[in-house]
């Protein structure tokens, strides 16, 4: 099993332009990601929420509603476009091309703030309440006496931090892209299978004295190792190049990254069981790579809570990697590693059945 | 027509290449359509206060945001799984030191000080502040309480309708899925080409009357016929099945995804030329196409990022179908449409051209 075990890493390696593409793709990634979408993140919306705004109110409250909506402070999550007339605002809105409108108009003494939105929770909401409660508060006050004050920037709040920094840019997408790569490597699980259809393998194991589980044992263990051996000159780099934070527990993150490689190897061999053709196998295994990435946050919000999340290898160890080094509680971190188990142990039951019986087939 | 029947023949007696072709990128309409991609905010509100204030204030929030409830032991954790964006920690004595007139303090929790929290944060400054100026201006901590009430029939009023969506994000997103799928298919389709190379069916054929030119051109009849039908049968499921939203131009829509397959056809074969090993194909296509459907806006807005970006960008097909799409679905406006159709069937023609000269290449050896 050793032998095996080492003639598949070398073989491995001997593929050099995959072997430095798997290495150089993901850092280039990495900065395209970490510098240029980071910044995106920082916002925390990737996609702005377009608003239309037609302001008829009267008196000193229009330029008090123009100052407040208009001013930069929402700039981060909205796109706010002032239109002329309420036509052709609803005209706009109805064909989607706003997600909500505001509609202010003074009617018969009242000043109405209107919202149609497709967004039942738009922090539109909080803003135009906040408008119009400080707004009715200031006309009471006023109106018996008194003088209002508005309130001084952010003297309410007290951030609670700890020094272990927070994921976001760089560090955020250095972890997301190399968990999303690693899954190309599942290709190497494909040929390891497929190879041996194809130059009868099994027949030739059936009449030797190894066993097909040390045959498999050994690429199995091989190639796992191979990503790994990847995934750690990446990290490498990404801290050199762009300072990334990998400042978890070694342990924890080795093991992450052990069962991770393994259970892409893994998908990749029960693809290549399962269909037999490179082609195909490939094909489902990139539409794995965007599922899991996509469940995990790698392109942008997402469900923490749907299944798609829980059942995505790539959502559980970055849990598993962040909570380690920004402090996560240990129950996350055994949990996570808990499902990765899990889903591995699934994987290479199914991958037995169907390749037990292939290999049947062939005698 | 022999070669292009055959390549028909061995695309579709094939479960599993058909299954990848056409049921995948409908699955996907299924699993990504639940809008994720809407601004909202995930707030937790921890209150320790629990008086008539403090209730007031979380009902107030719970009205506007999605609120997730939790401990403040679970906050980190629901911070790192994206659980939650935001949260706010109200200790107990926080009502009685507001309504003395002390300075009051609220903890708060969060990674980014993103855009969609700050309405929240304003909303909670604006509370707290009204109150300070009530008891400034009366004096009596009861008085509180009734202009609170009073304000809530004011001469200013909210109104919040919530419609149906008309959601081109989803269709849009949607389009860049299929973007990507149309490229990883290109080389799974023209992959044909390699394995007749592999088993000398190649040299069999061009040693046959049938020319090299004849055979290139058939199989890429074959290979856009593949690309059109994953198209058609794609976007009309997602047009007339999911009721997807596609505006006006439907049609347009479809003409220009389906230029776009050629295109991808063409880069798929520019692909298994130069490579020339299934293995080393399908490995190039795998690195290529993720840059390629980011560069293109697929997933990002182009118009956030730097200007070198956006110049480079336009070298890339994947941005001209995505900004066709846009200007389709989201704008309604399709006067710039021709002038993206030539742009890809420029890509289209310039990729023809190099992998005809590689396709050569191949014969030689």
């Amino acid at each position: 099993m050793f032998k095996i075990f080492l003639m598949t890493i070398k073989r491995n390696f001997m593929k050099l332009p995959l072997v430095l593409s798997l290495i150089i793709f993901p850092l280039i990634l990495i900065y395209i990601l970490g510098s240029v979408v980071g910044s995106l993140q920082e916002k925390g919306v990737m996609i702005k929420e377009t608003v239309c705004y037609i302001n008829d109110l009267e008196g000193i409250s229009k330029k008090a509603f123009d100052d407040f909506i208009l001013s930069n402070a929402f700039d981060g999550a909205f796109i706010i476009t002032q239109i002329d007339s309420k036509d052709e605002g609803e005209k706009a809105f109805e064909s989607g091309k706003y997600k909500s409108m505001i509609y202010a108009v003074s009617k018969n003494g009242n000043h109405i703030i209107e919202l149609d939105t497709v967004n039942d929770k738009t922090p539109l909401i909080s803003i135009l309440n906040a408008f119009v409660d400080t707004s009715n508060i200031a006309e009471l006050i006023i109106k018996s006496g008194g003088t209002y004050s508005p309130p001084l920037h952010n003297d309410v709040f007290n951030r609670v931090m700890d020094d272990l920094g927070i994921p976001i840019g760089i560090n955020y997408y250095s972890v997301q892209t190399l968990l999303q790569t690693l899954i190309m490597g599942g290709i190497f699980g494909i040929f390891s299978i497929l190879e041996d259809y194809k130059k009868n393998v099994y027949v030739r194991i059936n009449t030797s004295p190894i066993s097909r589980f040390k045959v498999l044992g050994g690429r199995i263990l091989a190639n796992t190792v191979f990503l790994m051996l990847m995934a750690l000159i990446m990290i490498i780099f990404s801290i050199i190049l762009y300072d990334a934070n990998w400042q978890g527990n070694i342990v924890i993150m080795t093991l992450v990254f052990f069962l991770l490689s393994s259970i892409i190897v893994g998908s990749g061999m029960l693809l290549a069981a399962m269909t037999k053709s490179t082609g195909v196998a490939i094909g489902i295994l990139t539409m794995l790579q965007i599922l899991w990435s996509n469940a995990s946050g790698a392109f942008g919000p997402y469900d923490s809570k749907s299944l798609m999340a829980y059942a995505s290898p790539n959502y559980n160890a970055k849990n598993a990697i962040f909570a380690t080094i920004y402090g996560g509680s240990h129950e996350l971190i055994l949990t996570s590693i808990g499902i990765l188990v899990i889903i591995m142990i699934i994987i290479y039951a199914l991958f037995y059945l169907i390749d037990r019986r292939r290999a049947n087939g062939y005698l | 027509m022999v070669i292009y029947k055959n390549i028909m023949k061995r695309m579709f007696s094939s479960k599993s290449r058909l299954f990848i072709i056409f049921a995948l990128p409908i699955l996907f309409g299924f699993l990504f359509t639940d809008g994720n991609n809407i601004v909202k905010v995930n707030l937790c509100v921890i209150d320790y206060d629990n008086t008539v204030l403090s209730k007031a204030l979380y009902n107030e929030l719970s009205e506007q945001n999605n609120m997730i409830e939790s401990d403040e032991y679970s906050l980190k954790n629901l911070m790192i799984n994206g659980g939650i964006d935001y949260a706010i920690i109200i200790d107990k004595g926080f009502s009685d030191k507001l309504l003395s007139g002390n300075a009051v303090q609220l903890k708060e929790e969060y990674f980014i000080e993103s855009g969609k929290i700050l309405p929240v944060k304003i909303f909670i400054q604006n509370y707290i502040n009204n109150i300070k100026n009530i008891l400034n201006s009366t004096k009596e901590q009861e008085e509180v309480y009734n202009m609170l009430e009073k304000s809530q029939n004011g001469a200013f009023i909210f109104k919040n309708n919530i419609m149906e969506e008309i959601s081109t994000e989803r269709t849009i997103s949607q389009i860049g899925f299929l973007v990507q799928f149309m490229l990883y298919m290109s080389v799974i389709t023209s992959s044909f080409l390699l394995i007749d190379r592999n088993k000398n069916t190649f040299i069999r054929i061009i040693s046959s009357s049938i020319s090299r030119k004849r055979y290139i051109i058939e199989n890429l009849l074959g290979y856009i016929t593949v690309s059109s039908l994953q198209v058609l049968i794609t976007l009309g499921f997602m047009k007339y099945i999911m009721n997807f939203y596609f505006g006006n131009y439907f049609g347009l829509v479809l003409l220009i995804t389906l230029t776009f397959g050629i295109c991808t056809v063409a880069f798929g074969m520019v692909v298994v030329t130069i490579i020339k090993s299934e293995m080393g194909s399908y490995w190039a296509i795998l690195v290529i196409t993720t840059p390629l459907v980011m560069l293109g806006g697929c997933y990002f807005e182009l118009s956030s990022m730097p200007d070198w970006i956006i110049q480079l960008a336009n070298f890339i097909p994947t941005k001209w179908i995505m900004e066709g799409s846009k200007e389709l679905i989201v704008s309604n406006d399709p006067s710039n449409i021709p002038s993206y159709i030539a742009i890809l069937l420029t890509f289209a023609i310039t990729f023809f051209i190099i992998s005809i000269g590689s396709a050569k290449n191949m014969a030689k050896s």
